[in-house]
């Protein structure tokens, strides 16, 4: 009899069961063939709940059940009685209780609500505990918790799938989204080479961010089998919806991107309470520091992101120069007495994109080329006025700027060309360009101009010193740090006379390039294949 | 001649007579071409356009010159002077040398009394008679300095709100003179202008540093802030002093520092001027009408809690805290000061819940004289804020003679280590909260040892603020 008065209790505390359309399908097909995919999500979302409503898996407090089920055994010792759905609850929170410990905490709310908790979530729930005279008052106050948690998450029907003692890593963006930046570069040439690692599992995170959810098969494919030129990729954002809540446990989580603010208060929470060792790659600071350089939304995006990175144990930088903009965050967020994590480098590898698809035309006007998405950070505009003072000097050359299109707003860069071309001078944009045309370009170039006002790392500089083409690069940051292995010439990136000078040297004196192209020959070469490898090392993959 | 022509060759004029040569054009080309420095672009460009250059600007101009060169750019700016629209195409300049322009833009037509506009209200009062101060705001078009009005003058002392008012159509272009940026310079039209007047090499430019909350507590940043204190950060980059709060939140700036240094940019100096906490002693009359306002039983001890509901504040754990102790037997009024702030709802629903049962009240605003009344009345002062650039409150009190609790790092640990009289906890633990609590409540030797290390304490006045400041910012 208190079994079925619990289990009742349940019932009404995880309110009414919803009411599910009588003929869903043909109203679905009906809105899917008049809106786009991306406007339909919802009802996408709706089709999968109904989907998992079979019989035997219709209800919440089923579903409740095979959650505290499943999560009985990492919190429990020994055996545990599966009577009734609350006296499990009552098992596991009083061991839990017993345990005084945040991360098993966090590991019971997540489980039982299907859902992550946010700090502000996670501290109520323990502030709330404090008060509870005994087990079945815990029960009750975890359980109320995560109703709420579930109300907000629409995770009534999710199972969890608990992964322990694995690598966790969280690629949202990747999974969901084509557009290559530096970013998704590392991202899918390192997870290229994780694919058949054990222990490796991809998560990414359900549309409202409130829980990680696995991967489809198509996710997976587009985050491991990928390389730029491959095909193109269709953006996938929203089109998922979630029957199954990934909680990771006792794993090592890594943060190869830069997250949404869509989940970030989630892996905040995550980072400072679960107990899971968390590993972000830290790429830069710009969004934080530049704001000029931004659009405002990623400047917001970045300061939640920036939230996650105080609870994290370790930033693995890929440059120095990235790795002391790092620590100078965690130095400044001494002042409110937090430790902060440790931050350690992993430079990214020196590796060109791809073959060039022809052999390089034996060039009769030596080609400039300036590689970089056109946005204002990246400082082209001085690149196309230091090269009409040394066509005014007579000097003959072609300037190519190849590179994705930035924002909208952003015109100066074409503006300036326009003027150029109209002058009658040697210069032209290119979009969209494909890997093997990009090899194809460095390899026929004499020279490029990398002088970026702000880069965490600067890959055109190194894909073109892999691609044997010496470089005129900023005497900042990390591309000063790149250059020092040699095969590159540094100036002031403001100023357009100190860049013209080392424009004409390069473009005069065949003796200076081969020196550079010889220095070139020395650099200390690194693949995609060794930064894998010691990134898997870092995050501890492959340990018993 | 029309109203832009003439207002262009009046700014021709001013220039030529700044630079002392012949008042005409061609004169004012020769000159440029004679010593085309980045500072002598750079008010070329502010005097001929009557406007401060943005960065951009100036470098497109420095550009100009260095391809062109400076005789034809100096033209081509000149001719695109007079093709001007706007407000900007008629006004006229004042190019100001050797002279100290203070940043009051936002105070003077403003009737709020938040904590930035009280630093820059006592400490401008306190400067102005100074020799070569000038106190400047930004026209409506956000694209030049001018002086201010009568008005606006007598607004720093009596705070109105005129966001509008009628403008002179004079703009300000200074030359080898001290900017001084007093406020928080979050707009993005206005953080752009300073950092143009940043990376003028003869203008001399200094800023307050309050703190850097939106960068190391984001989490605690409303995302119009999370926005655009980025743009602000940026623009502080090239400007050559930051001179903060507190050594506390002098640290933050040095932790931002080395974040852009990394990339190359070297950035301002960072030093710190610890602000003042000047708040008048009250007489009995005050502590009554605090102890009615906030409902406060008499013989009952007083908690005190001041400032507004962000989560910041850390008023949950607060509640938590006082829950626990109530719990436990101890008999004490909890009484906040503060206002609703953004994201305070859990606070507000806690409070709701609470208050059947326990001696709660919340006063959403108070004068100055009922504020240091409850300071007095109160046993001690609570303030677990988890992040502050200086923590006003805990200094506030301790002048007044009453202990704090407060927490054990940052700018709130500084002020109670400068002098005692608080007792240090941890704000991120409810217990060591209500063990800092529980102590002063239940320990009266440890109570009036407090008060006595609390009323030893001097006052720091405005008058220490405002002449520090002044040798700190200026150069």
């Amino acid at each position: 009899m208190v079994t079925v008065l619990d289990d009742l209790r349940i019932a009404g505390i995880l309110s009414i069961e919803p009411e599910i359309p009588a003929e869903p399908r043909d109203e679905i097909e009906r809105l899917k063939s008049t809106s786009s995919w991306r406007l339909t999500a919802p009802l996408r979302r709706v089709r999968m709940v109904r989907s998992e409503l079979r019989p035997g898996a219709v209800s919440r407090s089923g579903a409740l059940r095979r959650r505290l089920l499943a999560v009985a055994p990492h919190l429990v010792d020994g055996e545990f009685a599966t009577s009734s759905t609350l006296s499990i609850l009552r098992q596991v929170t009083a061991a839990v209780a017993r345990a005084q410990d945040d991360a098993r905490l966090w590991l019971l709310f997540s489980a039982t609500a299907g859902a992550l908790p946010d700090a502000d979530e996670f501290a109520a729930l323990r502030r709330a505990l404090v008060w509870a005279r005994d087990d079945a008052a815990a029960a009750r106050t975890v359980l109320q918790h995560a109703v709420a948690l579930m109300d907000r998450s629409h995770s009534h029907y999710r199972d969890i799938d608990i992964r322990e003692r694995e690598v966790v890593v969280d690629v949202d963006y990747c999974a969901t989204h084509g557009f290559t930046s530096g970013v998704q570069r590392v991202v899918r040439e390192t997870l290229r080479r994780w694919r058949s690692h054990e222990g490796l599992y991809l998560a990414a995170w359900d549309s409202e961010g409130r829980a990680m959810r696995p991967l489809t098969d198509d996710e997976i494919e587009r985050t491991t089998a990928w390389h730029r030129g491959h095909r193109r990729i269709i953006d996938m954002q929203g089109a998922h919806g979630a029957t199954v809540s990934v909680i990771p446990w006792r794993s090592t989580v890594l943060l190869p991107e830069v997250a949404a603010d869509r989940f970030a208060p989630r892996l905040a929470a995550l980072a400072s309470h679960s107990g899971n060792r968390v590993v972000a790659i830290g790429y830069d600071t710009i969004p934080a520091t530049d704001g000029f350089f931004v659009a405002p939304e990623q400047s917001q995006s970045f300061a939640r992101y920036l939230t996650i990175l105080k609870g994290v144990d370790q930033i693995v930088a890929i440059s120095r120069a990235a790795a002391a903009e790092f620590a100078g965050f965690i130095e400044a967020v001494a002042a409110q007495g937090v430790a902060g994590p440790q931050i350690t480098v992993l430079a990214l590898p020196e590796e060109v994109p791809a073959e060039p698809a022809d052999p390089a035309p034996p060039a009769e006007i030596p080609l400039v080329l300036a590689v970089g998405s056109h946005e204002i950070r990246k400082n082209h505009v001085v690149i196309a006025d230091a090269a009409e003072i040394l066509w005014r000097e007579g000097l003959k050359f072609i300037l190519l700027f190849a590179g994705g299109s930035g924002p909208e707003w952003y015109t100066d860069l074409d503006d300036r060309v326009t003027e150029l071309v109209l002058a009658g001078r040697t210069v032209a944009i290119v979009e969209g360009i494909s890997d093997e045309e990009l090899a194809q370009a460095y390899a026929a170039a004499r020279v490029q101009i990398v002088v970026s006002l702000h880069e965490g790392f600067g890959l055109p500089v190194v894909e073109s010193l892999s691609a044997g083409t010496p470089v005129i690069t900023s005497e900042r940051g990390s591309m000063a740090e790149i250059a020092e292995a040699g095969g590159c010439v540094v100036v002031d990136p403001e100023s357009v006379t100190a860049l013209a000078d080392a424009m004409r040297r390069l473009l005069t004196d065949d003796e200076e390039l081969e020196r550079l192209r010889g220095e070139i020959a020395d650099r200390p070469r690194t693949t995609w294949n060794d930064y894998a490898d010691r990134l898997w090392q870092v995050v501890g993959g492959g340990r018993p | 001649m029309n109203d832009i022509a003439r207002a262009v060759e009046q700014r021709v004029e001013a220039l030529a007579r700044h630079w002392q040569v012949e008042p005409n054009l061609g004169a004012l080309v020769e000159s440029l071409a004679s010593d085309a420095s980045p500072e002598r672009v750079w008010t070329f460009l502010a005097a001929i356009s009557a406007a401060v250059p943005s960065r951009r600007g100036f470098q497109l101009a420095l550009r100009q010159v260095g391809i062109d060169g400076p005789r034809r750019a100096a033209r081509d700016l000149h001719r695109a002077a007079g093709r001007l629209t706007g407000p900007q195409s008629t006004r006229t300049i004042e190019i100001v040398e050797g002279s100290v322009l203070v940043d009051v833009h936002d105070t003077v037509a403003t009737s709020r009394t938040s904590g930035i506009q009280r630093v820059v209200r006592e400490s401008v009062r306190r400067w102005r008679r100074r020799e070569g101060v000038m106190l400047v705001r930004w026209t409506h078009d956000g694209l030049s300095l001018r002086r201010l009005t009568d008005e606006e003058q007598a607004a720093i002392d009596a705070p109105v709100d005129a966001r509008r008012a009628p403008e002179p159509g004079v703009a300000i272009v200074p030359a080898r003179s001290t900017f001084v940026a007093m406020e928080l310079v979050a707009e993005p039209w206005r953080a752009r202008r300073l950092e143009g007047i940043g990376r003028n090499p003869g203008i001399s430019v200094g800023a307050i540093g309050y703190d850097c909350v939106p960068l190391t507590s984001p989490e605690t940043a409303s995302d119009g802030i999370a926005r655009q204190f980025p743009l602000y950060l940026h623009a502080l980059a090239s400007i050559d002093r930051v001179v903060a709060i507190s050594d506390s939140a002098a640290s933050e700036f040095r932790g931002w520092r080395r974040m852009i240094q990394a990339a190359g940019t070297r950035g301002p100096e960072i030093s710190a001027v610890e602000l003042a906490a000047e708040i008048s002693a009250v007489g009995d009359a005050a502590k009554v009408a605090a102890a009615s306002a906030l409902g406060v039983r008499p013989g009952r001890p007083l908690v005190l809690v001041v400032g507004s509901h962000e989560p910041r504040k850390n008023h949950l754990a607060v509640l938590q805290a006082a829950r626990l102790l109530w719990s436990q037997g101890l008999d004490f009024h909890l009484g906040f000061i503060g206002a609703t702030s953004w994201n305070s709802e859990r606070f507000e629903q806690e409070v709701a819940a609470m208050r059947r049962k326990h001696p709660i009240t919340v006063l959403r605003a108070a004068s100055d004289e009922l504020l240091a009344g409850a300071y007095m009345l109160a046993d001690f002062t609570l303030f677990p804020s988890l992040h502050e650039g200086y923590g006003l409150p805990v200094a506030e009190s301790l002048s007044l003679g009453t202990p704090v609790v407060t927490s054990n790092y940052g700018s709130m640990r500084q002020i109670v280590e400068a002098g005692g009289g608080g007792v240090l906890v941890d704000p991120r633990d409810d217990r060591s909260i209500a063990d800092g609590m529980r102590a002063i409540l239940t320990d009266p030797t440890l109570r009036s040892s407090l008060r006595q290390q609390a009323a030893a304490r001097g006052q720091r006045t405005w008058d220490d603020y405002a002449d520090e400041l002044w040798g700190a910012i200026v150069r």
